[in-house]
């Protein structure tokens, strides 16, 4: 294949590479290319065929596929180029080069901007150490999800989910509607990891119950899996002896968190951040190598894909802006935003003062459950954009709208988010 | 008269609305923080109705299944009757989003829809 320079390269087309592409579209880019490894695009949107999609991004509710192919219909008309069945392996920088494979052989694709929107994958019952026999029957709820909605095969007859994350309680509901009878959901922590309509309308509804505080001990089985053995956790998350109990099951779904998958944003050799495990980024969007973008779920899990369609209009933007050359990033004008109290990680995790925005919003996902909670950020003892909110939840993404004129005239060079009791704070 | 307390599904602000009422009427809401959230604690007070999301053998398809949803929500009792009606269907092409799959499921008055083309 020849090599033509494109404007912005796009890797990956899920909801946030879709997004971005558009947006650098209408941003003013001329050549924009959509690399995917799937036959289609839509990403994983193509499996979460449940509704729920849309709400703040189109004001109606939709599903998964119908939420995508907004999106796809609008990549079609704009005539932006999309390579299928083609997996991106390494990319370069100075200059900055995507290399891919496909069935006819490797190729090299040069571009003005590249924007990394390649998700996130599942964490496995590796990453989380369960002891006991290793028999079928265990699956990620999202492979799962796809063996059900796409394939057309079923998992078993008598299912526990670990962890209470979104995939797994909307599996939950899934596979009870399809004649799968589960029996459990565990979870670890005193709390939902997921959203509470999806605890109302996928678990509640169908009376599966919800352990809070438990976790498995044991996997039973040899060929197939025929049982687990669960406990209840103490304060550290370890079983608290005598509180095993059987359950009787031939599936086990695993909806135990997701990984940002960030193998070609190291190759490129962006800058990563430990607790999210994404790219660092700016307000734009983009990482700390010039011209390289990243948004959605690469940059850190989201809950909803409207927050990703929104984060990834940023980047598309930005990117069409930088191969247009009317944007580069200041060092010396960029300001960090850290997390602080009850705040577990804050993205963008830098604002460029000098890029013109009157207010940028920042997203954060809180360390612990709270009521009664004042968002705010804080620079020393200065406190501003200060905000209530009745409830927060580790599962569900917080934002707060920061005034750039604010930070400017605070002449810092740090600004930490804060999420606090209410009465904490000195007004 | 019976107070219940329902979490909104709406969105994920998952509001808590409480519902004062009987069978006949509502007497008195509380919570919500929408138009939307008024009506679903009404709904969800009097007749509980959900979306039914599936997927429904599709013939002619790039993958064996295509999914559907309903075009109204339907009384949450007859979700179960209304899978079985959906796993004896079979749909053909063409395969656009919003075509109508199944009319009047389980005499529910909703219609079932494709949602991916």
């Amino acid at each position: 294949m020849k090599a033509v320079e494109y404007d912005v390269a796009v890797v990956g087309g899920g909801p946030a590479g879709l997004a971005a592409a558009i947006a650098a579209k209408e941003g003013g880019a001329e050549w924009i290319v959509i690399i995917e490894r799937d036959i289609r695009l839509g990403g994983i949107l193509e499996q979460c065929i449940h509704t729920g999609f849309g709400l703040t991004y189109f004001g109606e509710e939709l599903s998964g596929p119908e939420y995508a192919w907004r999106f796809i219909e609008k990549v079609e008309a704009m005539g932006i180029h999309v390579e299928l069945k083609s997996m991106v392996l390494s990319i370069d920088r100075d200059p900055l080069v995507i290399h891919a494979v496909n069935t006819n052989g490797t190729f090299a694709i040069p571009a003005k901007a590249i924007v990394l929107a390649m998700g996130c994958r599942e964490r496995t019952r590796g990453a989380i150490a369960i002891p006991g026999s290793r028999p079928a029957g265990i699956f990620t709820a999202g492979t799962a999800q796809r063996f059900v909605n796409i394939q057309n095969r079923m998992v078993g007859k008598r299912a526990v989910i670990l962890g209470s994350g979104d995939i797994g309680m909307i599996m939950a509901r899934r596979l009870t509607l399809e004649g799968t009878e589960v029996v459990a959901v565990l979870e670890i922590m005193s709390y939902l990891a997921g959203l509470t309509r999806n605890r109302v309308q996928c678990l509640d509804d169908f009376g599966i119950p919800l352990y809070l505080e438990h976790t498995i001990t044991e996997i039973k089985g040899n060929s197939r899996i025929e049982g687990i053995v669960a406990a209840k956790v103490d304060q550290n998350n370890q079983p608290i002896p005598g509180t095993e109990f059987n359950i009787d099951c031939d599936t086990l779904l695993l909806s135990v968190g997701l990984i940002p998958e960030n193998e070609l944003s190291k190759t490129v050799g962006a800058e990563m951040d430990s607790i999210t495990a994404g790219p660092i980024v700016d307000h734009n969007m983009q990482t700390n190598i010039p011209g390289v973008f990243a948004c959605g779920n690469v940059v850190h899990v989201n809950d909803l894909a409207d927050n990703v369609s929104r984060e990834s209009t940023l980047a598309g933007r930005a990117a069409a802006r930088f191969a247009m050359e009317s944007y580069r990033p200041q060092a010396s004008q960029m300001v960090q935003i850290k997390a602080g109290k009850n705040v577990r990680y804050v993205v963008p995790q830098k604002i460029d003062l000098a890029s013109g925005e009157e207010f940028v919003n920042v997203y954060f996902r809180v360390s612990n459950p709270d009521k009664c909670v004042q968002i705010y950020g804080a620079v020393g003892e200065q406190i501003f954009s200060k905000k209530n909110k009745p409830l927060v939840n580790p599962g569900e993404i917080e934002s707060l709208k920061l005034s750039v004129d604010e930070i400017r005239a605070a002449n810092c060079s740090c600004v930490c988010v804060n999420a606090e009791k209410q009465g904490g704070v000195q007004a | 008269m019976k107070t219940r307390e329902i979490t909104c599904i709406i969105c994920p602000s998952s509001c808590r609305i409480i519902v004062t009422g009987d069978e006949n009427g509502i007497q008195d809401i509380q919570g919500y923080s929408c138009n939307r959230g008024i009506d679903y604690g009404q709904s969800e007070f009097l007749a509980p109705s959900r979306m039914l999301t599936s997927t429904i053998r599709a013939e002619g398809y790039v993958t064996p299944l295509i999914s559907v949803r309903t075009d109204k929500p339907v009384p949450k009792e007859q979700m179960h009757s209304c899978m079985k009606e959906i796993h004896a269907a079979v749909a053909t092409a063409p395969f656009t989003i919003g075509r109508v799959v199944i009319e009047n499921i389980c005499g529910t008055g909703s219609n079932v829809v494709l949602t991916n083309c």
